[in-house]
């Protein structure tokens, strides 16, 4: 066994050219999987958190019929017991008070919502990474507005004006309110600019008359756990609404795991193209090889070892392959590490549910599977020209050859 | 060419109506302005004028953009400063279109759907697209009083008529966009201009009356122009075709029954 090894090495390494080229296609395939898995996969996390940290949480508490028609009038007593969100599994928890409102400037109107944030709570939600201009929202006494970027612009409106929001009150009657601009944010997607206008959870409450809050964010410590929390939850809360962030956002969801799909399919696609490919070039290896295996075969080796010089001599290439392609492309990834910029499409990506920039992200598993199913492919591909060379009788390879 | 959906429309001119009809309504009694009287009181008074006071008129509006000007046609029915009925005659297309406003509330009837709507609140507060009216233009008496601080920049008499430039400022946290409002009436309550000015103090939009004379037995402005100032391709201009005042009118023209036209 040790001497078909070392034929093998010894041939891989007296056809360089032809096997170079081999190995190269392997590598350039195996990098190009890895680099488009990383982004998909960075594609699929920019999903799950654009749809988390966008007042979600990966599970909500609502008021009930808050679905049916969000707003001021259903509401969460400020008295709930929240002994039950205390559990291991929740990282934190937040209460927010929304409204939809139409706001107003001089000029323009626009439909928002108004959200009443406790900030000392809102380490996981968009608000944490906010870049604000002027003052935000610290206290949830803050009576000011915190206003989007391109709100701002729309409204023509700026830092230190007044803007009115009307909103429709608990008992349906309207709320006008006067709110000066004391700070403009910039967020990661003009998503958040243009849809939300913040102020303090306490103030908005006082202005509202609304004793309570609209709804709970609750933050895990692992998606894993939504569903088991999410059915304790509801079983604690029989009052409200308990729902994961997948039911409230089929949509993200959906892509969340299309591209999950997608990855595997990215994978087999390219492991598919890659096999013929070989199987092409180790039938030709074979073929012009013939006479040598005819000939190894005359001085008694049996055909068993001459099929699995052939084999070992493909997988030596292949998970050569491998290793050299998982580093090309790990360097590739760590190259574009801080994400492609696709500012130049923001619009288009951002309508799409994702950033405006492409980040890369590793998952161990898929790697682990596309290593395995290459090996194992590799086996198979070269197993089959092997055959091949032991079909034909010793005297016809040494006659034809 | 596009004009704006005809519910609308409606609002927008009821809008208008109801600033004009306020506006003409205050001119019944004249106020024998002592020198001494505060801008609030002045003010306090304009609103007080048409408390209870009926009106049926004929209008027509006509609506000026950069690219299209349209013209329409209704009349209008007021109980007090509150109700109104409002109803188009022209053109064919709109005729029957009616608005309705009882107290607070509002409702439009299209004669195509045969439908009544209630508007919300919110939409009732909206600048509506091709439109130089704001709700603020129709609740703006009642605004003024609570909302702002009136003192006095001007008072020029002539003719026996004393005409006061009142500036408004809204206080901190009211709800009102504008930086401030100058409002020049005269002694008699004719309201002759009233500007819109935003927060850096650079005027926005003007409501200026044309052609001040008696009207239904009472002094009035038979044009009002609306004009966008930074603009001047934008405006709209309601005209009295005929008004009379104190008509009796039946409670029944302030229900859902008559904006439907049963």
């Amino acid at each position: 066994m040790r001497l078909v090894f070392q034929l093998a090495l010894r041939n891989i390494w007296r056809q360089r050219r032809r096997n170079g080229l081999v190995l190269f296609a392997i590598v350039v395939s195996v990098g190009g999987v890895f680099v488009m898995n990383s982004l998909a996969r960075g594609m699929e996390q920019d999903f799950l958190r654009f749809s988390i940290e966008n007042f979600r949480g990966h599970i909500k508490i609502l008021a009930p019929n808050q679905l049916d028609e969000p707003g001021l009038r259903y509401s969460i007593p400020q008295t709930t017991n929240w002994a039950a969100l205390d559990r291991p599994d929740i990282e934190t928890w937040t209460p927010r008070l929304r409204s939809p409102a139409v706001i107003m400037s001089e000029r323009e109107t626009r439909g928002v919502e108004i959200v009443g944030i406790d900030p000392t709570r809102e380490s996981h939600s968009f608000i944490h990474d906010l870049v604000v201009e002027g003052e935000g929202i610290l206290d949830p006494n803050d009576q000011h507005l915190l206003i989007g970027r391109d709100l701002a612009e729309e409204l023509k409106t700026g830092l230190g004006r007044r803007l009115v929001v009307l909103m429709n009150g608990p008992d349906d009657t309207a709320i006008e309110t006067g709110f000066r601009i004391l700070g403009i944010f910039d967020s990661e997607t003009t998503r958040y600019e243009e849809a939300y206008v913040l102020t303090g959870l306490s103030s908005l409450q006082t202005i509202s008359g609304v004793d309570g809050f609209t709804g709970v964010s609750v933050y895990l410590k692992d998606l894993a756990y939504v569903d088991e929390v999410q059915s304790s939850l509801a079983s604690q809360l029989p009052d409200l609404d308990v729902a994961t962030w997948a039911q409230l956002d089929p949509f993200t969801s959906e892509m969340h795991r299309f591209i999950g799909f997608t990855v595997y399919i990215l994978i087999v696609v390219f492991l598919g193209t890659l096999v013929f490919g070989l199987i092409n070039a180790l039938v030709t290896a074979v073929l012009v090889r013939i006479k040598e295996f005819g000939m190894l075969r005359v001085v008694g080796m049996k055909s068993r070892l001459v099929v699995s010089q052939v084999v070992i001599e493909c997988v030596i290439i292949m998970l050569l392959a491998l290793m050299i392609g998982l580093g090309v492309g790990l360097l590739f990834v760590w190259w574009i590490g801080d994400g492609i910029d696709l500012t130049a499409f923001a619009a288009g990506v951002e309508a799409f549910g994702m950033g405006a920039r492409m980040v890369p992200h590793l998952v161990v598993d898929d790697f682990v599977i596309l290593g395995v199913a290459s090996v194992i492919l590799g086996l198979i591909a070269s197993y089959f020209p092997a055959r091949r060379v032991i079909k034909a009788s010793i005297l016809q390879s040494l006659r034809d050859g | 060419m596009r004009h704006p959906q005809s519910s609308h429309v409606q609002l927008l001119i009821f809008r208008f109506v109801s600033a004009v009809c306020a506006a003409g309504l205050l001119c019944c009694a004249g106020i024998s302005a002592a020198s001494d009287i505060t801008a609030e009181e002045l003010i306090a008074r304009m609103i007080d004028q048409s408390r209870g006071l009926s009106s049926y008129s004929e209008l027509s509006m006509t609506v000026n953009r950069p690219q299209w000007q349209r013209t329409s046609s209704f009349n209008v029915l007021t109980r007090g400063r509150e109700d109104a009925l409002i109803r188009f005659t022209a053109p064919a297309k709109d005729a029957g279109n009616a608005t309705l406003k009882v107290g607070e509330t509002m409702w439009t009837y299209s004669p195509k759907i045969r439908r009544s709507v209630r508007l919300p609140k919110s939409m009732m507060s909206q600048e509506w697209a091709g439109s130089d009216f704001s709700y603020n233009d129709l609740a703006r008496s009642d605004k003024l009083l609570a909302y702002y601080r009136h003192d006095i920049v001007d008072q020029v008499e002539e003719n026996g008529l004393i005409t006061y430039t009142i500036e408004s400022t809204p206080k901190e946290n009211a709800p009102v966009v504008w930086g401030k409002e100058r409002i020049v009436f005269r002694s008699d309550n004719v309201l002759l201009t009233q500007t819109f000015f935003d927060q850096d103090m650079q005027p926005v939009k003007e409501m200026r009356a044309f052609e001040v004379q008696e009207l239904g037995g009472r002094m009035l402005a038979k044009r009002m122009r609306m004009s966008d100032l930074e603009d001047s391709e934008r405006w709209t201009e309601v005209t009295y075709e005929s008004i009379e005042f104190d008509v009796e009118i039946d409670d029944r023209n302030f229900t859902q029954f008559a904006l439907r036209g049963e």
